[in-house]
């Protein structure tokens, strides 16, 4: 599934609310909690991390991942949870706009 | 501060720093994930670059070495580029040097508003100098000039009264009526206003 333009920090942000997480476990979580329907290419991850993080968002540090391998873990700014909540809004404003417009597909299950 | 961070990656040894530590952490994530698993590294890592946001300075930075290097070698296109250049950017300053004095620029005097000149082309000595004698109220200055070059004699010895302004003081009623001849009846009338 492609994503909108935009999209992916917001996916990205909303993960790292739970829990920081190293950049191929945002792209793991993502894929799970979208039951596999999306899947994040690492190419496009990563330069949104390095953006998100530049923005002062997310912050990164090395810590040692479950299996005792170095990684660099991501975790939500105040700032960043603050930008979450806008655009979490922003978001679900969009979502019933357009639901509003498409409705249910006409010519269906009426007589 | 987005900017503040933006610019640290202005320094060439903050940028290999950074570079380093992307490529260990691209190397960290392989070992956990697998090579296959992240797909293009290169990619990612130009793309990451590009976040940093001084890409365009260093393709303009390219751009004018590339440049300089081909007018280096082609000596002639050189010197026919820069002599056109020179020519052309000499001309408009010149063209508009000359508008913006004629046009656009006040006259270098004080209070350039209140000078006025008389329309109606050429008036006598005597209009200039009833205009002096009656209109105190309303003028506080009144000039004459001729655009004719000719010797005046005031009184004493003789005097160049060229096509400049000349103060009205300058032009006695005694001297002008020895020169009551044809250019004095052609003379532009200045004055200021009160």
């Amino acid at each position: 599934m492609d994503l909108l333009q935009g999209t992916l920090d917001m996916l990205v942000l909303r993960t790292l609310v739970a829990e920081p997480l190293h950049g191929y476990g945002i792209a793991k979580a993502i894929r799970a909690s979208s039951n596999d329907s999306l899947e994040i290419e690492f190419g496009s991850l990563y330069p949104a991390l390095k953006r998100l993080e530049l923005k002062g968002w997310i912050a990164s540090k090395w810590d040692t991942s479950e299996l005792n391998r170095r990684a660099k873990y991501y975790r939500l700014t105040p700032e960043g949870k603050r930008q979450l909540i806008e655009e979490h809004s922003k978001w679900a404003d969009f979502v019933n706009a357009v639901g509003r417009v498409m409705g249910p597909m006409p010519g269906e299950g009426e007589a | 501060m987005n900017w503040l961070r933006r610019l640290r990656y202005l320094s060439p040894a903050y940028r290999r720093a950074e570079e380093q530590e992307m490529q260990e952490e691209m190397e960290a994530l392989e070992a956990i994930a697998g090579r296959r698993e992240l797909g293009n590294r290169t990619l990612a890592a130009e793309n990451a670059r590009a976040v940093w946001g001084w890409e365009w300075l260093a393709s303009l930075w390219r751009d004018v070495r590339h440049s300089l290097r081909v007018l280096a070698r082609e000596r002639s296109f050189a010197l026919v580029a820069v002599l056109s250049l020179g020519l052309g950017i000499g001309a408009n300053a010149a063209i508009f040097s000359l508008i913006d004095t004629l046009l656009w620029r006040q006259l270098p005097v004080q209070d350039p508003d209140r000078l006025v000149r008389f329309n109606g082309g050429s008036a006598s000595y005597f209009t200039f100098d009833q205009f002096r004698a009656k209109s105190g109220e309303v003028l506080s200055g009144v000039v004459a000039t001729s655009s004719e070059e000719r010797d005046l004699d005031a009184g004493g010895g003789r005097s160049g009264v060229g096509s400049r302004w000349s103060r009205a003081t300058t032009l006695t009623s005694s001297a002008c009526a020895r020169h009551s001849d044809a250019h004095l009846r052609r003379m532009t009338i200045a004055a200021v206003v009160r």
